[in-house]
């Protein structure tokens, strides 16, 4: 934490190497959070991209309050949300006009991203409910805290662990049989 | 069945981990707050006034384009007015065919401190755009080669560079400038006598819309020489408080040689790329920030968001569909379609050869902006090759992009 703020005070002023620093030892947990939220590891990686440059700009004037790891996986889950309504409201509007697309549980580019063996994984958060996969994948992917994500979701505790609860159990029904442990 | 930890042990070992690429771009965008930390940030054109106040704080000297080009509207616009004067269209052209370079001397206002400022040009064979230039103030100096425009810092002592000619005077003061500019409105013109010299001098005094918002000038003429003497500008429509600058005196030259226009920055100088922004973009051109300008990005990436509202837009340009190219380039909305139709036949463009993919990232603060180049062919065959600023926006109807304008000015493309 010491370090954090340390970094964050260089960062103010000014110093990129202090920038660099934070980007390496956060973009591996931020891209796979946005991946987790989008299935679409380009998307994931815009939506990180964007979230660095919103970062870049508050350059001399951010104050952290909490964690950056948790500042910074709040900014890309309120990003990716967008995106996902974006990208929802997009595919609404052409479904009528576009082929029935492949089950998101047989999408090549899931297994390209999340490797062969997690591939079905990607497959079961694709068939969950938005609300209830971010509740799910920042709870474990970002180790947020439910009423974190409750801020973040604009809901009340007892919903985010609602949604958990429900994600994490169609995720088990889903995955059943399809994985080794 | 599994356990609930099991699977939330299962989620936990998901790893994406961020490409090579995202690293470039990331890093890429970092070199650049470099520069926005140091000091204001640079970005494309700003106002007449500006385009020296940059010198002062900002790095670029696109900003020149913008309001040279002003300049050069509104000298021409003058010229070819039916004036109470015996000026005819026919004598300003003469007037200023012979004149391939000009130097501009006056002093500019930012922060309260006033900075001098020399600015030398010199027109290309044909007249009708910028060759070379060198601009000096205070701690900056600009200077233009090969198709670049190079900011040499002294305070930083870095050397910026960026593609195309963006240092203003686009199009040149000539001849086929007049015929742009004689669609040209909102301007007076008053005629009397200099008490210093006695000789009879015109005051012209205008407004206009620029990339960098509005900008009101006035301007004073030699009647006899026909030629522009001095120059204030302001960043508003109504010539109101203090202007930005003040050109006290300009010089005509037939020829300028290369001598003039030369600068070498101190040995050992780095050279880096200058960053790409708009400063302060949704408050110099609130229209780029209207959800009705532009198109929407939705389901489309970026590069494919930029090539479609290119080719919308020259598309546009080419079936003289004016409405359309306002909605795409909010810069233009208040060009009359007089004054577009006479930007249409002075660029004269016939075919989009190709519209390539985006050169540059950058960030403003109304989100992402990419710089695209495209290629367009020109009656007579010759091929250009220009750059065009895209802002996106994130707003309550989802991603869109619009068209920000033009970075520099067009050059001869090879081949």
């Amino acid at each position: 934490m010491l370090r954090e703020m340390h970094l964050v005070w260089q960062f103010n002023r000014g110093n990129t190497e202090a920038l660099r620093e934070i980007y390496e030892e956060h973009k591996h947990e931020l891209v796979t959070l946005a991946a987790a939220l989008l299935l679409d590891k380009a998307e994931a990686e815009d939506v990180v991209h964007d979230v660095f440059v919103g970062f870049m700009r508050a350059g001399g004037r951010f104050r952290m309050t909490g964690s950056l790891k948790g500042f910074l996986a709040t900014c890309v889950a309120n990003r990716a949300r967008n995106q996902n309504k974006s990208k929802w409201k997009h595919a609404s509007e052409e479904s009528a006009a576009t082929e029935q697309a492949a089950p998101d549980h047989e999408r090549p580019d899931l297994a390209a991203m999340f490797g062969e063996e997690l591939k079905c994984v990607g497959g079961a958060l694709a068939e969950l409910p938005y609300e209830q996969r971010e509740a799910v994948v920042l709870r474990l992917c970002s180790g947020m805290r439910f009423q974190a994500i409750a801020r973040t979701q604009g809901v009340s505790t007892n919903t985010v662990q609602g949604r958990y609860r429900y994600g994490l159990d169609k995720l088990k029904t889903l995955l059943d049989g399809k994985l080794n442990l | 069945m599994k356990k609930t930890d099991e699977i939330s042990q299962i989620i936990r070992q998901i790893r994406v981990p961020a490409s090579s690429n995202l690293d470039e771009r990331i890093h890429h965008e970092i070199d650049h707050a470099v520069l926005s930390a140091a000091t204001a940030p640079a970005g494309p054109e700003l106002t007449f006034g500006e385009m020296f106040a940059l010198f002062l704080k900002r790095r670029s000297a696109r900003y020149t384009l913008a309001t040279t080009l002003g300049l050069a509207v509104l000298v021409a616009l003058f010229l070819i007015r039916p004036a109470p004067s015996a000026w005819a269209m026919e004598q300003a052209v003469e007037a200023l065919k012979k004149y391939k370079g000009l130097q501009f001397t006056g002093y500019v206002t930012r922060d309260g401190k006033t900075i001098p400022i020399d600015l030398w040009a010199r027109s290309d064979v044909t007249g009708d755009s910028v060759e070379a230039g060198l601009a000096k103030a205070g701690d900056i100096t600009v200077w233009t080669r090969d198709n670049k425009t190079y900011t040499y810092d002294q305070a930083e002592k870095v050397v910026y560079v960026e593609p195309g000619i963006t240092l203003g005077l686009d199009p040149w003061p000539g001849p086929k400038l007049l015929t742009l500019l004689n669609k040209m409105k909102d301007y007076q013109a008053l005629e009397g006598d200099d008490p210093a010299t006695g000789r009879p001098r015109v005051v012209v005094t205008c407004s206009t819309d620029s990339m960098g918002g509005p900008e009101s000038f006035r301007m004073e003429f030699d009647v006899r020489s026909k030629l522009l003497v001095s120059v204030k500008t302001w960043g508003n429509f109504r010539q109101e408080g203090a202007p930005e600058a003040a050109f006290e005196k300009v010089l005509f030259f037939e020829n300028l040689p290369d001598s003039a226009l030369d600068f070498q920055p101190p040995a050992g100088t780095p050279f880096t790329n200058m960053p790409l922004t708009i400063p302060d973009a949704g408050t110099r051109l609130p229209a780029l920030s209207d959800p009705n300008c532009g198109i929407s990005a939705e389901g489309m990436t970026r590069e494919q968001a930029c090539q479609k509202i290119l080719g919308e837009l020259w598309e546009a340009q080419l079936h003289t569909n004016f409405a359309r190219v306002r909605q795409l380039l909010p810069y233009a909305a208040n060009w009359s379609d007089d004054f577009m139709l006479a930007e249409c036949n002075r660029e004269a463009m016939v075919q989009v050869v190709k519209i390539g993919g985006i050169e540059k990232t950058g960030s403003s603060n109304l989100g992402p902006l990419a710089l695209v180049p495209g290629w367009l062919r020109y009656q007579g065959g010759s091929v250009v090759e220009v750059w065009m600023i895209v802002q996106f926006r994130e707003t309550d109807h989802g991603t869109s992009c619009v068209i920000f304008g033009p970075h520099g000015y067009a050059l001869n493309a090879k081949g």
